[in-house]
């Protein structure tokens, strides 16, 4: 496998080698090149050399050579070569700040309500410990009702319930404070297992922690709100579904995203979804474990049509058109117009229709390269 | 005036190695010293220096082209060097047996790697020049990463992303182009790049220039270049 991808990657330099050319003739002088070194050239005359440079094996060696060139002197003569302005975006002495901020952020916006959903926890402390809360629970269930969250665990929970009750629902500051600790662990607990990466945290701990992402402690569980007034029954109902709660985590994970637009395929095992960002995930034993993926940084998709296994169509806002014809690499497709797209339905990697906003359909049969209305 | 002479050389090591540093720092301050005369007239490099940059940057600029021109005319007409050349023997005849047993050239083979040819030109047209500059460097050049990020002025990982980005538009749009324009069918699209993959003459011809492209300093990249 490893060497027919050399083989590919060797055939691709060859052909490239070949069709960009040695141009040879033409090559800007000293000044040119110093300037382009320095970015001292404006945009157009920077971008006309570059298009030299594509073609010019010459002067890409004479370039090479004067990067070779220009370490620092020390009597203060020309600096090195400056680095761009990107680089510094990610020193992590100024990422790890702003990516907790985000984190935070984040959780606060997730943990607005929607009034449909049911509530989840995320208990992360020993399920043994579970059983103690009843007892630092307040008798009529109102207050600091967290639950099972007392405010002797230092390991505490995400609640998700819906406003709008007033006995369970926590005051303001307490709660605050508390979501705040609850994300941090969370953040903590999802990055430790997960890659550490900003988006993946991001992800988990905006309510949608994966179950492979998180810790062997951390598990989820679901509950009716009704349930928070019971609270000295809900011990021994908490101690069942925390061990329970493996079995049905699957189920669970896939029933809590059931808003979420589910992509289905014609092998039942093999679901995508629309998550944000511009992420899709993809599940390939029923959704017991998702697989991300990033088409399109940013994109809102809105739908999506798999034809197969590994054949996926996305649509959505913004002229917003992708697919995927091996499950993993995708390609935006030119949109028949500028609009935003609401359904898609595709029969196989060339045939598709898209609709947008205002009604409009357009139908490929070539895999996006050409698209008719369809009147 | 003669302090930045130390730097020169510095520079000159830098670009062309130890051992012909001295030459070419030396000929340099000749040229931007005047002491050539044309015209009747002494006459200096510094006359072509036009502000559009740093002195010290244009007189690292002129050495690194006086640098590679040498290099490249020295390897356009000198003969090869013993080892180099008993090597490039071993791989010719190599490369012979290994032609002989594939079959003859098909040219059936030729014409689809000469239309697959011509769709990825015409693909490196379509991109971005900096697009297309970022695959020079990786692909010809053979840069890392890291080298072609501070080329370019980017992050590592940007490059890395945008490679892949432009791969696969180019592979988008080559396999657009040879199904729409030249018409051709999923599995001859398919075959043209398995004759890709595969050894052939071309192939060979690069191995062998860039054998002989070693025999520049350690610093100088392996760029093996198309016929002069």
């Amino acid at each position: 496998m490893a060497s027919r991808d050399q083989e590919k990657e060797k055939a691709a330099a060859n052909l490239l080698r070949q069709s960009l050319g040695d141009s040879g003739d033409d090559c800007p002088g000293p000044d040119t090149l110093a300037a382009y070194f320095e970015r001292s050239l404006d945009g157009d005359e920077s971008a006309r050399y570059e298009r030299h440079l594509a073609r010019c094996t010459r002067c890409r060696e004479q370039l090479a050579a004067l990067d070779r060139a220009g370490t620092p002197d020390p009597a203060g003569g020309a600096p090195p070569h400056q680095p761009s302005f990107w680089p510094w975006l990610w020193d992590w002495r100024w990422l790890l700040p702003v990516a907790a901020a985000l984190i935070v952020g984040a959780v606060w916006v997730a943990r607005w309500p929607t009034p449909k959903r049911p509530p989840t926890l995320v208990v992360l402390s020993q399920p043994q410990q579970a059983p103690t809360t009843p007892e630092s629970m307040p008798e009529n269930g109102s207050a600091s009702g967290e639950v099972p969250a007392p405010k002797s665990s230092p390991n505490l929970t995400s609640d998700l319930s819906p406003r709008g009750k007033p006995s369970p629902r926590a005051t303001p500051s307490p709660s605050s404070k508390q979501a705040e600790t609850d994300s941090l662990a969370a953040a903590d607990a999802a990055a430790s297992s997960a890659p550490a990466s900003k988006n993946d945290a991001l992800r988990a701990v905006g309510g949608r922690l994966e179950p492979k992402a998180t810790t062997s402690n951390a598990e989820t569980i679901s509950r009716e709100p009704s349930s928070m007034l019971k609270s000295q029954t809900a011990s021994p109902a908490a101690r069942v579904s925390v061990q329970g709660a493996k079995a049905s985590l699957a189920l669970e994970a896939v029933d809590r995203r059931s808003t979420r637009e589910i992509i289905s395929t014609p092998d039942p095992k093999v679901l995508w979804r629309i998550a944000e960002g511009g992420f899709v995930e993809r599940t390939q034993d029923g959704g017991a474990s998702w697989q991300a993926q990033l088409p399109v940084a940013g994109a809102q998709f809105t739908a999506g049509s798999a034809p197969s296994k590994t054949v996926c169509w996305l649509a959505g806002r913004g002229s917003m058109i992708a697919l995927t014809t091996n499950a993993k690499d995708w390609n935006r497709i030119p949109p028949p117009v500028p609009a935003d797209f609401v359904a898609i339905e595709a029969s196989d990697v060339s045939n598709a229709t898209v609709t947008t906003a205002d009604g409009r359909k357009f139908t490929t049969s070539d895999g996006g390269v050409h698209w008719k209305l369809v009147l | 005036m003669t302090q930045f002479r130390p730097e020169l050389y510095r520079a000159a090591r830098a670009i062309a190695g130890e051992v012909n540093a001295r030459e070419l720092a030396d000929s340099l301050y000749a040229d931007l010293y005047g002491l050539s005369e044309s015209q009747g007239r002494r006459k200096s490099l510094f006359d072509y220096f036009h502000g559009q940059s740093k002195l010290s940057t244009w007189l690292r600029a002129v050495l690194a082209q006086r640098h590679v021109d040498e290099i490249r005319r020295a390897r356009r007409t000198q003969p090869l060097e013993d080892d180099a050349g008993a090597e490039r023997q071993e791989i010719s005849t190599a490369a012979a047996a290994h032609a002989s047993a594939k079959a003859p050239i098909d040219p059936e083979r030729a014409r689809y790697l000469a239309v697959l040819q011509a769709a990825l030109t015409a693909a490196l047209d379509s991109l971005d020049p900096r697009d297309r500059l970022r695959l020079a460097y990786y692909y010809v050049d053979d840069r890392t990463l890291a080298e072609i990020g501070r080329l370019l002025g980017e992050h590592e990982a940007t490059v890395s992303r945008k490679l892949e980005r432009t791969r696969q538009a180019m592979r988008r749009r080559v396999e657009v182009a040879l199904r729409e324009e030249k018409k051709w069918t999923e599995a001859q699209v398919r075959l043209s790049l398995e004759y890709v993959c595969d050894e052939w003459p071309f192939d060979l011809t690069e191995r062998v220039r860039s054998t002989h492209s070693r025999l520049q300093p350690a610093a100088e990249p392996d760029a093996a270049s198309a016929p002069d």
